[in-house]
């Protein structure tokens, strides 16, 4: 095992994300109170989705004149991302097949982001502690953001909004680090900023994931040290 | 009930997704160099949709430029190599000063 791959160090790397979490789950508590929804609904929907994408995607689909298939389909196309992330991180989980399955569900965006090591492989224990500690604080940002009615506008006057932008960007100029990831991430970029004016974020992710298939290009092949 | 049925049945969609490459046949990660390669640029590629999508402006503008202004600060610090959480400070300091100026 990696002595870099533990829970400890999962939970301690995703700490900026566990605040920006926090905060866009007040966001979302304060959101979905807002559209009409039980408190038990909107932490139900953070305890057992955990993604913002499909939740506030939810909101949009749920609350407006769409019909509940049309909300279920919307949700789902918002998580379908997690499909080629399941395929690149499967093969390095660890244990029985049920531990396998519950370790599997660890799968996030911040969290498969900190667990990859760079070279397409991943840390299991990195992954899981970085959802152990971003979980809690979704459903109890979500609790907030319901029960006090955080109101939107002073989340975004303090600028607090942008911690997860600027935690993704940073991650990413950590991760790029040769030509051509970064050409693929350029390309990812322009991807989602076009698709996001015709689809909902969740489906924009997962085309942005798709991009990743440029590795199959010899052109995209990591340089020769 | 509705909704809690739609909330339950998104959640169920998003954990056997989260589960489906476990249904691989072979163990151990894969040999081919060109996936192993598309495994390794997923993160970045990734990583660039989050950011246009937390850019993203909700009802007035497409690109909310106050937060693009922080998320370019942050990544500008950190480019510079200077610590995690003070790239995130001044993330949400530069957000904060734009969304006063505008």
């Amino acid at each position: 095992m990696n002595p870099d791959d533990t829970y400890r160090s999962g939970a301690r790397r995703s700490a900026g994300l566990t605040v920006s979490t926090f905060v866009l789950g007040v966001s979302f508590g304060a959101l979905a109170r807002g559209s009409g929804w039980t408190a038990a609904e909107a932490l139900i929907a953070s305890t057992v989705i955990f993604s913002a994408s499909a939740q506030l995607a939810l909101i949009g689909v749920l609350d407006g004149p769409g019909s509940a298939p049309a909300a279920l389909l919307t949700g789902a196309a918002a998580l379908l991302r997690w499909l080629p992330m399941s395929l690149a991180v499967a093969p390095f989980l660890t244990g029985s097949r049920f531990r396998r399955i519950l370790t599997s569900q660890a799968i996030v965006d911040g969290s498969f982001v900190l667990a990859a090591t760079g070279d397409g492989s991943f840390r299991e224990r990195t992954l899981v502690g970085a959802t152990l500690a971003q979980w809690p604080a979704w459903i109890i940002g979500t609790a907030v953001g319901v029960a006090a009615g955080v109101n939107h506008t002073a989340i975004t006057t303090a600028g607090l909004d942008a911690i997860a932008p600027a935690f993704f960007g940073c991650l990413l100029v950590d991760a790029a680090r040769d030509k051509p990831t970064r050409a693929v991430a350029a390309g990812a970029a322009v991807v989602t900023v076009g698709l996001m004016l015709v689809v909902p974020p969740g489906v924009a992710l997962l085309a942005a994931a798709l991009t990743a298939l440029a590795g199959l290009h010899p052109l995209a092949r990591e340089p020769q040290q | 009930m509705t909704r809690l049925l739609v909330i339950v049945g998104v959640a169920t969609v998003g954990a056997l997704l989260k589960a489906v490459g476990l249904l691989r046949r072979t163990d151990g990660p894969p040999q081919h160099p060109g996936w192993r390669r598309v495994a390794s640029l997923l993160t970045p590629a990734l990583l660039a949709g989050l950011v246009m999508v937390s850019v993203h402006g909700r009802g007035t503008a497409f690109i909310d430029p106050a937060l693009l202004a922080g998320a370019a600060a942050a990544v500008s610090t950190r480019l510079l190599r200077a610590p995690l959480l003070l790239a995130l400070i001044v993330g949400v300091i530069t957000t904060a000063a734009v969304r006063l100026l505008l």
